[in-house]
């Protein structure tokens, strides 16, 4: 018996490397970040280049505060079309790499070599951990970049609250942090970010299991991100919809309990649909 | 020694496998034969684990599937089309499924592609292959591992002169090896040439036992 559920646990982390190497060798993952980095660094050109004259500016003695890579990186800049645009369709870019493997191989009958090799539930834990990790790299990636482009470009002056000149406001979430510690700040929020995305890709690979469409498996995270968003933004709970909750320079003002709780929900909610699927049995029914 | 004991299936209400009972043995090849709609497929996917039976049981040298195991240990199969992703290419395909048990290497894949007259090195998609090139990766996946258990659905489809002889080939030495293999086809004289055993089947029943 103890010999048995090794060889299981052998045939799983078999599985997941798999599914990994399948995750992110694959041109579709580099569409993503391209996607994702076409818009981080159009924000470079439009925004961090001009903010460079600034420095000198103020190196010439002329600025009352000198710019700083916590007030210029695209996390920061809340006016820039790019920083909405980019988390709007940051289920898009998510579920773009890998959210529809599974969906693939069930239309192709693929799934029925897999299936007498290993598992449904093993399959489907792999599956979901290459989608997760996939999902949350492809989004967070991109940001990464730019924060590291702007900190070649920009110094990383601490942030000073009475400039005024940052989008974090005394009484936002973690601004203590923000003022006397940013990149943990920001470290903390490409976290959240990264949790996020790869619960949007998690719901696209979930969401594929009941369509017989595609392209409508990988849309649908983003049409009920876009509801939600679009529903709560004309009420007075529009602080709790995602698409701003999860931007790093907290447009509405972000609470860090509400953020856990609406992850531990749809984490759940993935997680009871995933059992579902893994106690079917028949293929091709 | 596969097996199975009363088995039935009902998909939406409607039987499509009645009271199968049957006892394979290693080494034998066993044809099942019958029209479109018998239940020569369902039984296969039986035979895999890939569904559930409503009544009766598979057992697979002393194992019931569904209980003591999910699917059989080492089975190949080809069953209806030759499923794979499309935009991969045949290699790559057989690879990711090679390394889920890790017994064959990328060599062992390549000399199997060889055999059913596949070059390992073909780059273009399994989308872009022709019937009888898809057909071909299907057998080259039922036989890659040298499983204990072959299943076969009429493997002689689009399959050319050469191809037909490549499969008997690949049959009489996987039998040699104490395979037991059960090959789906609706040529009856096809069958006969390399079944040891055939039951003919309708409407999910077995009608017939030729031996």
């Amino acid at each position: 018996m103890n010999l048995k559920l090794l060889k299981l646990d052998n045939k799983m982390n078999q599985m997941i490397r798999i599914e990994l190497k399948r995750a992110f060798c694959n041109v579709r993952f580099l569409y993503s970040i391209l996607v994702g980095l076409l818009i981080a660094g159009s924000q470079i050109f439009t925004w961090v280049i001009p903010a460079m004259e600034k420095v000198d500016y103020y190196l010439l003695g002329k600025g009352e505060y000198p710019v700083s890579v916590f007030n210029t990186w695209i996390g920061a800049s809340g006016h820039t079309y790019q920083l909405t645009l980019y988390f709007i369709i940051l289920p898009v870019i998510s579920c773009l790499p890998f959210s529809d493997s599974c969906f693939i191989e069930r239309e192709s009958g693929y799934q029925a070599h897999i299936l007498t090799r290993v598992n449904r539930n093993a399959y489907l834990f792999s599956k979901s951990i290459a989608v997760y990790l996939s999902g949350g790299c492809a989004v967070v990636l991109p940001l990464i970049v730019n924060l590291y482009v702007t900190m070649m470009a920009i110094p990383s002056v601490l942030p000073e609250a009475s400039s005024r000149t940052f989008p974090i406001f005394e009484h936002s979430m973690w601004s203590g942090i923000f003022y006397t510690h940013p990149y943990v700040y920001l470290g903390g929020y490409f976290v959240i970010i990264f949790s996020y995305a790869g619960l949007f890709s998690l719901f696209g690979m979930i969401s594929s299991f009941y369509v017989r469409n595609r392209f409508v498996s990988l849309v649908i995270p983003f049409i009920v991100y876009t509801l939600v968003n679009f529903v709560l933004g004309y009420t007075e709970y529009y602080k709790y919809s995602p698409e701003l909750f999860l931007r790093p320079d907290q447009p509405a003002g972000a609470v860090f309990s509400s953020i856990v709780m609406f992850y531990i929900f749809g984490l759940l909610i993935c997680m009871i649909l995933l059992v579902r699927e893994g106690k079917k049995y028949d293929l091709y029914v | 020694m596969i097996i199975l004991k009363n088995l039935d299936k009902e998909l939406n209400g409607n039987a499509v496998l009645t009271d199968i009972n049957l006892e394979l043995s290693k080494g034998k090849v066993y044809g099942l034969q019958g029209k479109n709609g018998s239940g020569k497929t369902m039984l296969m996917r039986a035979v895999c684990g890939l569904i559930k039976p409503t009544g009766g049981y598979v057992e697979i040298d002393g194992e019931r599937l569904g209980k003591e195991s999910a699917f059989p240990e080492s089975v190949g199969c080809l069953i209806e089309n030759p499923a794979f992703v499309p935009y991969y290419s045949g290699l790559k395909n057989l690879q990711i499924l090679a390394d889920i048990k890790g017994r064959i290497d990328r060599k062992d894949i390549c000399l199997m592609m060889e055999r059913v007259g596949l070059d390992p090195g073909e780059k273009k998609p399994f989308r872009k292959y022709s019937l009888g090139m898809k057909q071909r990766l299907g057998i080259a996946c039922a036989f890659m591992e040298a499983p204990d258990i072959i299943l076969l659905d009429e493997p002689f489809n689009a399959l050319d002169t050469e191809g037909v002889e490549m499969l008997k080939n690949l049959l009489g030495e996987a039998k040699e090896k104490e395979a037991t293999i059960i090959v789906a086809c609706h040529d009856k004289e096809e069958l006969e040439l390399i079944a040891d055993e055939i039951f003919v089947m309708e409407n999910g029943k077995i009608m017939e036992h030729k031996s």
